[in-house]
């Protein structure tokens, strides 16, 4: 079982870098095999809005730099982790930036699901996904939206299955590691 | 001339030009400008590129009193560069009460039937204005983004009435100091065509791009085409 974990946080964010060091570990121990990216250190250019992925190369973003590998990787990969300080309730640029690059995996196609529309599946398998955010502290409104746009991602990128976890930057490392071994846990059962 | 009476529009379209964002947020600062305020645009991704850019950017930013940030939805959220800039105005301003006393409407455009799958883009621009100490003047959303087809509002076939009605009862809201109306609201979210009408228009664009492919001769192009079955993404690098 494959896992990718993009992990947006930025150059001071240690506790972030902590919480993806736990994941990374609990899952190989799960017997997982991990690749794990810090995507402020990745080439990514933002999306060009250009559509080429959808029309001229389907399937395939024009910008020659680490967005292709990685968007393959995801596809290719069982569970898709992302990492990120929960910003204004969407992630961060260095995270957004990524996840921007993944429209190629679906088509331009409208299928209806739930009541309304979304784009068809490209691809045969699509990753579960588990997004966990860090916040400075309590925050309902950052949360509630982080919360929904995370299972509206979930949705629109065909996951068979997604959770969110949303950790403050005031938790104990032992707290931590206990949350992220629960997790972990109940996703290999899964 | 008061910061109160200049309108900054920011694009966060990543297209440099004609996209349907920065359409519509023309059309409103022609509006806003009719009404005798001072208007300015600037494309956030182009700005972001230097920091001659961002400084110029954060000048006009600081001499505005109302913000509008029109920008596409990626991915249901905000578009990177757009999530750059709100990140490089938190930092800066830190909620120190600077910005308060300046307004902020945002529009989110997608090419989706239903306007809101906007819902959380606008939450996201909501919340960056409650941190940052900007007055919310409101959220616009829009679907069926590329009905718009490439031009500007008003040269755009009468099929988006609604969304220039929507764009004068906003303008009206911002000259006058209030917050944009429901019935502003309203109308940008109302259909333009029925849904099942609009969901076709893929299929005919995915014909179209077939047939000019057949046409042109470019048979890698058409060699990708048939990737989209496979269930593996191709690992081979696509020409220029």
């Amino acid at each position: 079982m494959k896992a990718l974990i993009l992990n947006g946080s930025g150059k001071d964010d240690f506790k972030l870098q902590f919480i993806g060091g736990v994941v990374e570990s609990q899952l190989a121990l799960r017997s997982w095999q991990v690749e794990s990216f810090i995507m402020r250190e990745i080439n990514i250019a933002d999306c060009l809005g250009c559509f080429s992925c959808w029309g001229r190369t389907p399937g395939a973003c024009v910008l020659d730099d680490a967005g292709f590998e990685i968007i393959k990787k995801e596809i290719q990969s069982d569970l898709l982790v992302l990492l990120t300080p929960v910003t204004f309730g969407s992630y961060s640029y260095h995270l957004k930036k990524v996840i921007d690059r993944m429209l190629p995996v679906v088509e331009p196609f409208f299928a209806n699901s739930l009541g309304y529309s979304r784009h068809k599946k490209r691809f045969s398998k699509y990753p579960s996904a588990i997004a966990i955010g860090l916040m400075d502290g309590e925050d309902p409104e950052s949360e509630a939206i982080f919360r929904e746009l995370i299972k509206r991602n979930a949705i629109n990128n065909h996951c068979p299955n997604f959770t969110t976890e949303v950790f403050f930057r005031g938790e104990k490392e032992e707290q931590i590691k206990e949350r992220v071994e629960l997790l972990t846990q109940k996703i290999s059962q899964n | 001339m008061s910061a109160r009476r200049k309108a900054l529009l920011l694009v966060g379209s990543n297209k440099a030009f004609g996209s349907t964002s920065e359409y519509i947020g023309t059309h409103l600062l022609s509006l806003l400008s009719l009404k005798g305020i001072e208007t300015e645009k600037i494309h956030i991704k182009s700005s972001l590129n230097s920091e001659e850019g961002v400084v110029s950017l954060l000048e006009s930013f600081e001499s505005a009193g109302i913000i509008i940030f029109s920008s596409p939805l990626y991915i249901d959220s905000t578009p990177s560069a757009v999530t750059r800039l709100m990140e490089i105005i938190s930092e800066r301003y830190k909620n120190d009460g600077m910005l308060q006393d300046k307004r902020m409407l945002a529009i989110s455009n997608c090419g989706l039937p239903e306007a809101s799958h906007n819902d959380t883009a606008l939450a996201v621009y909501r919340c960056f204005a409650g941190k940052t100490g900007l007055k919310w003047a409101g959220g616009l959303g829009l679907g069926m983004g590329p009905l718009l087809a490439g031009r500007p509002v008003e040269k755009s076939f009468s099929l988006v009435r609604n969304l220039r009605k929507s764009l004068e009862f906003a303008a009206g809201a911002l000259a006058g100091n209030a917050v944009v109306p429901q019935e502003s609201i309203s109308l940008m979210a109302k259909p333009v065509i029925p849904v099942c009408l609009y969901s076709i228009i893929p299929a005919l664009f995915y014909a179209y791009v077939r047939i000019a492919c057949l046409i042109r001769g470019c048979k890698m192009k058409l060699k990708q085409l048939r990737f989209k079955k496979s269930g593996e993404p191709s690992g081979n690098k696509l020409p220029a």
